[in-house]
């Protein structure tokens, strides 16, 4: 059994991963020097993901790789400060399915890598200075909870998902979450 | 030999990181987690054809075709005010052909044994026109960090610099052929066959010899220190789809300036379309070969990266996405493949083709 599918929703950075998260500090850093933040920490990813399944009766194991991408720009509320982040991440790992009469919730836990590009533009006084950082996860770890619910090939899915992955920035070397907790809904194709 | 297992097929896409600066230096490498049996030999050589493009002076226009054809001196990679750059700065042009030649020889049922012997070669190879055709078809500028500033340099020319701090590692314009590199050694010790649940399970422990004779050509591909390193793998087979994980790390003993420890991790998913065949996607991450400096990151030009920041940029994880075939019938054995990187930081490769054969009895 394979699945594929094409995911939107909403992702707060800001909000760890319960038992493997923890709260980051590169934006808040940056707040003590610049204001508080104008915008939110959520994100909306795209999410594209393929699976396969070993069904034994009504249970199935299988192993999933989904591409997550997202970009944001946060702004400053004492000064014209601005930090551009894109973000793309491939993950992988196990999900295991209950195979129901008009639905299938599943579980999933994995890891895989992000990679980051992150551009600051900082003003203090007269003074500006840029920075790019190119960043990678390489260690990030994920655990999701959701259901398909089938019409024939095609179906809903919806998934909440906790992502711990911090990167380091090196500007203020202080840690930034691309991950957090997401829900997302989804159509998908099985065949 | 190789027979199919409920967790086992036939095995990742076997091949090491081809990064230039990584050539000198073990680098473990994916491997499948089922071993030869007691008293099983299996003889192969193999071919990796890498092309590597960076220029850290590349956004500053600084080398370009005309200081490639003068030749470089340590004045082309101080700062664009003309100060000597902390860290590293770099102009590598060249494809590294990688061959070598394999044993492995099953001492148990469950432990293997294999030496490695490589020989390598650097040159201009004739890649580059191709990559930047395929830049250009995916909208990628050539002239930009996207395409590595490949089109400031001429095409299939081999030139391999790097600096530190100011002063040479690496300079060399002289093309080298088949130079003996270091021998390894590994053994394979699969811990577990696993079962329905469980996954299959298997540790790797490499070694590698030192050379201490590193005069001209060869300190390119020596690093004269001893190298050993270790890979945990896991693999659990879906039907016809088998899944493996590994996470290993390499020691550097002499590590001439550069990272001292490299973090591996891989994820591969083979499926296997008959007994003898079989199509592997495959992911690698590796820590930087370039250790953190104290190099500053943060510029007051507008929007635009210094050689500071390329240089922190320089020491962030990479990783590459792999697709291969391999073929197992009887008592010899193929595979072949190619590596994308997929986010040029400047410390991978750009683009691998690679081959190995071998025969089993």
């Amino acid at each position: 059994m394979y699945y594929y599918a094409l995911q939107y929703g909403n992702q707060n950075t800001g909000s760890p991963a319960p038992g493997v998260g923890s709260k980051d500090s590169y934006l808040s850093t940056l707040e003590d020097k610049h204001g508080a933040l104008k915008e939110s920490r959520d994100v909306s990813p795209k999410v594209l993901s393929f699976d396969f399944y070993k069904t034994n009766g009504s249970f199935a194991s299988g192993f999933g790789l989904e591409v997550h991408s997202y970009s944001k720009s946060y702004s400053f509320k004492n000064d014209s400060s601005l930090v551009n982040l894109s973000a793309v991440g491939l993950l992988y790992g196990l999900n295991f399915y209950y195979r129901g009469d008009y639905w299938f919730p599943f579980i999933g836990f994995g890891t895989g890598n992000y990679s980051a590009k992150l551009q600051e533009q900082l003003i203090t006084g007269s003074n500006t200075t840029n920075g790019t950082v190119f960043g990678q996860v390489d260690d990030p770890f994920f655990y999701k909870l959701g259901v398909r619910i089938p019409f024939n090939e095609i179906g809903i899915v919806l998934t909440q998902q906790y992502i711990s992955a911090d990167i380091n920035v090196a500007t203020e070397d202080k840690p930034l979450s691309l991950g957090g907790t997401a829900s997302f809904i989804g159509l998908y194709y099985s065949f | 030999m190789l027979a199919s297992g409920e967790n086992f097929g036939l095995g990742p896409l076997e091949i090491r990181p081809q990064y230039l600066v990584n050539q000198p230096f073990l680098a473990m490498y994916p491997e499948n987690t089922l071993t030869l049996k007691d008293g099983e030999s299996r003889l192969s050589i193999g071919m990796e054809i890498a092309n590597t493009f960076v220029n850290t002076q590349g956004p500053t226009g600084q080398i370009t075709k005309t200081e490639v054809a003068r030749g470089l001196t340590l004045s082309d990679f101080l700062d664009k005010e003309g100060n000597t750059v902390k860290g590293f700065s770099l102009y590598l042009d060249a494809e590294s052909k990688r061959q070598k030649i394999k044993y492995r020889y099953g001492l148990s049922d469950s432990l293997e044994f294999k030496l490695e012997l490589p020989f390598v070669s650097f040159d201009g190879g004739t890649m580059d026109s191709s990559i930047e055709s395929v830049h250009s078809m995916l909208g990628i500028s050539n002239f930009k960090k996207g395409g590595a500033y490949r089109a400031l340099s001429e095409r299939n020319q081999y030139d391999y610099y790097v600096v530190k701090d100011g002063q040479f590692i690496f300079a060399s314009t002289e093309q080298i052929n088949n130079v003996r590199g270091e021998p390894s050694m590994d053994f394979k010790w699969n811990l577990s066959e696993g079962n329905k649940v469980m996954p299959a399970a298997s540790l790797k422990l490499s070694y590698k010899f030192a050379n201490t004779d590193r005069g001209g050509e060869q300190q390119l591909i020596r690093s004269g220190g001893v190298d050993w390193g270790h890979y945990f793998i896991l693999s659990k087979g879906f039907d016809n789809w088998i899944v493996y994980f590994g996470e290993g790390k390499t020691r550097i003993g002499n590590n001439l300036g550069f990272a001292s420890t490299l973090i591996h991790r891989f994820m591969s998913m083979e499926y296997r379309f008959s007994e003898e065949e079989s199509f592997v996607f495959q992911t690698v991450s590796q820590s930087s070969i370039y250790p953190t400096t104290g190099a500053n990151s943060r510029s007051t030009d507008q929007w635009s990266e210094t050689q500071e920041q390329r240089n922190s940029n320089l020491s962030v994880p990479s990783s590459v996405s792999a697709f291969g075939y391999k073929f197992m019938s009887g008592s010899i054995f193929w595979e072949t493949g190619f590596v994308q990187d997929y986010n040029n930081f400047g410390n991978e490769t750009d683009f691998v083709l690679f081959w190995e054969m071998g025969v089993h009895w």
